[in-house]
């Protein structure tokens, strides 16, 4: 595999995929699950979920309006005119300058520049901030299989690190000794763990969805 | 091997094809249409491309009558026509401008789609490879705590070596090598700042041994300079004309010439600034006015002083290549936009540790070890598609569990390869084949079949 980078999880909820959605809490103790495009999930605290969903949908209000307005300028653009006749036999690209959305250039560059500060600030400040959030760990969650075997096996297993005297460690979690594993609070069995500073190796079957969705992008 | 080379339209990714046929308008779906070409390529691959297009939401999939998918070109896939490259480029374009990343977008974006400018001679692999950890490291340094300025090397800012271990984990191994790499060891990141520096210094002598000292192929930054210029004239025309955030109407030539004016290779920053310092000049302007409207407009020594304005602008617009710092999106922003561009392309971090005898604590994986986990390209199965390993020349080639900073990483591409070492092989293949190999014989001619034919065996 060529051309690596790691990720910040908190670019994948905030930046990558079509939408992101709040799926069940987990087990009352203060934890909620993100799913991006449905499949890649990710544990917050309850808390943190809804100011995360409020700045994914900033984001992607931006993007949106960005692409809408980079759509609509390729179609007007006099450079453009063969590519706007294209276009225009596609039946869903208004003509006279406006786009998909139903704003004219002016209004989406207007809304753009509103949404590009606030939508960006935010971004920002939430991956700038990432380092300075210990107590936020994000873990993939485990999907439940047909029979649960595997899961059942996972939540053994958690259950047995949980209950073990070694100082497990969070994914940047401050509670040495809790037994919370990369997977967060008592979901310690899936995911990966870290122990001193170890990626511990995960339940594969757990980490993916598993889902075939569309990926959701209205843009 | 087959006589003669195959079409291009069998070997190369159809994603732009599709984007075309979409564009077109064309009746049917793009498989039906492509199987109406002389040499239709292999059904997969149209099938292929057209998924990877939904994944990255250039096109969107409804379901038919008669079980026929009908696919539907998004505003993101017209906005992708407009550009000339790979889909997921074109989207980390479209990304960077929307988040005021658009230079380090438009390098990585020429740096995928043209050569790696790192280069990697048999004499100075090492060398090499220590450049492009040293470039991985300067693009995302250590982060300092409070008033310390020493670099706090031993904790990932994401809390993966050892938060919550106290000051136990200040020591050891781990902190060595995390200093080495920075605190995101990543290709792209390296890459950027590579051809950064390199731009910095300019197409001149100065630049020319900065890139021989570092190991760096200057054609191929070069080559990058021209991509990089193409890409935001495409880019200007595309956004320009209807936004603020690009200046409209630049052209490759008044780039090139503007690059030459300010030591700049390629010139986009120069251009670049002087657009956002007139942008910002603009702005003061319009802030007068709307304090002046509220002032007496009929006392001329209220109104804003044009000389002044003009000369503060071409002060402003001339320096701010020189003297002003540019305002530039941090590491993590940028990993997130390559991350954005290449989603569903993540994969996840697999690196079991050691079992350590007598109860003590697990020691972490080697990087041998280290695996990623890829999912399927379809979605349907539970379990991840493949495990890959990350390639030898990666800056991540050589860390182990305990340096990974994040448990998921994005990656541009995946090639199927063979565990045979390559040196061997090479060593090999001059014993077996040196007689022919020095008869001027080329490589092309020589040395791949006989190369495939090796390793088949």
């Amino acid at each position: 595999m060529r051309d690596v980078t790691p990720v910040p999880p908190l670019a994948l909820v905030l930046l990558c995929g079509g939408h992101l959605t709040c799926e069940d809490k987990i087990d009352g103790r203060g934890w909620a699950t993100l799913a991006v495009d449905g499949w890649l999930r990710l544990q917050v605290p309850t808390s943190a979920a809804p100011v995360l969903l409020d700045a994914r949908k900033r984001v992607n209000a931006l993007v949106q309006s960005l692409v809408a307005t980079a759509a609509a300028a390729g179609a007007s653009t006099a450079s453009g005119s063969h590519r706007a006749s294209i276009l225009a036999r596609l039946g869903d690209v208004p003509s006279q300058g406006s786009n998909s959305d139903g704003l004219n250039g002016q209004e989406s560059a207007m809304e753009l520049e509103a949404v590009a500060e606030a939508g960006l600030l935010t971004a920002l400040e939430l991956l700038v901030k990432l380092p300075v959030l210990p107590e936020t760990p994000f873990v993939p969650l485990p999907k439940a299989k047909p029979g649960g075997g595997a899961n059942k096996n996972a939540k053994k297993r958690a259950n047995k690190k949980s209950n073990s005297s070694s100082s497990s460690l969070g994914y940047g979690g401050k509670g040495g000794g809790k037994g919370c594993g990369y997977g967060g609070k008592g979901s310690g069995g899936s995911g990966i763990r870290r122990h001193h500073g170890t990626i511990v190796g995960p339940d594969v079957s757990s980490i993916w969805g598993g889902y075939a969705k569309d990926s959701g992008h209205d843009w | 091997m087959t006589p003669y080379l195959l079409f291009q339209v069998r070997r190369v990714a159809l994603d732009q094809l599709v984007l075309r046929i979409k564009a077109l308008g064309l009746q049917g779906s793009a498989t039906e249409v492509c199987n109406q070409l002389v040499e239709p390529p292999d059904h997969a691959a149209v099938v292929a491309a057209v998924r990877e297009l939904a994944a990255i939401g250039a096109l969107k999939l409804r379901q038919r009558p008669q079980s026929k998918t009908n696919e539907v070109l998004t505003s993101l896939g017209r906005a992708l026509t407009q550009l000339p490259v790979d889909a997921r480029l074109g989207k980390l374009l479209l990304l960077g401008c929307g988040f005021r990343a658009i230079d380090q977008a438009l390098t990585i974006s020429s740096a995928l789609a043209a050569r790696s400018p790192f280069l990697s001679p048999l004499d100075a692999r090492e060398a090499a490879d220590a450049s492009k950890r040293g470039f991985a490291r300067d693009a995302a340094p250590q982060l300092s705590t409070g008033g310390d300025s020493t670099p706090r090397n031993s904790v990932s800012p994401y809390g993966a070596a050892g938060a919550g271990d106290g000051n136990e984990s200040l020591a050891g191994p781990t902190s060595s090598r995390s200093s080495d790499y920075g605190r995101l060891p990543s290709d792209l990141l390296a890459v950027q700042k590579a051809y950064s520096e390199f731009d910095e210094r300019g197409n001149n002598d100065r630049g020319c041994s900065f890139a021989r000292e570092r190991l760096l192929g200057i054609k191929s930054l070069l080559q990058m300079a021209t991509l990089k210029r193409q890409l935001l004239e495409a880019l200007s025309a595309c956004i320009g004309s209807q936004t603020r955030i690009l200046p409209p109407g630049l052209k490759q030539s008044g780039l090139e010439s503007l690059g030459r004016r300010y030591s700049s290779c390629d010139g986009v920053r120069p251009a670049l600034d002087q657009w956002r310092a007139q942008q910002e000049l603009d702005a003061q302007h319009r802030q007068e006015r709307k304090v002046l409207t509220a002032q007496d407009w009929s006392d001329p020594r209220n109104w804003p002083d044009s000389s002044a304005t003009s000369s503060s602008f071409s002060s402003a617009s001339s320096s701010s290549c020189v003297a002003e710092t540019p305002r530039e999106a941090s590491a993590e922003l940028l990993a997130g936009l390559v991350a954005a561009a290449l989603f569903p392309q993540v994969a996840y971090v697999d690196a079991p540790p050691k079992k350590a005898k007598g109860g003590a604590p697990p020691l972490p994986c080697g990087p041998e070890n280290v695996k990623l986990l890829v999912r399927d390209p379809e979605g349907l199965l539970l379990e991840p598609g493949s495990k890959a390993s990350v390639h030898p020349s990666s800056v991540g080639a050589k860390l182990g569990g305990d340096g990974w900073p994040s448990p998921f990483v994005a990656f541009h591409e995946r090639v199927l390869t063979t565990k045979v070492p390559l040196q061997r092989l090479l060593q090999s293949f001059y014993l077996l084949y040196s007689q022919q190999y020095h008869r001027n014989i080329s490589l092309s001619e020589f040395l791949f079949p006989k190369l495939i034919a090796f390793i088949t065996s």
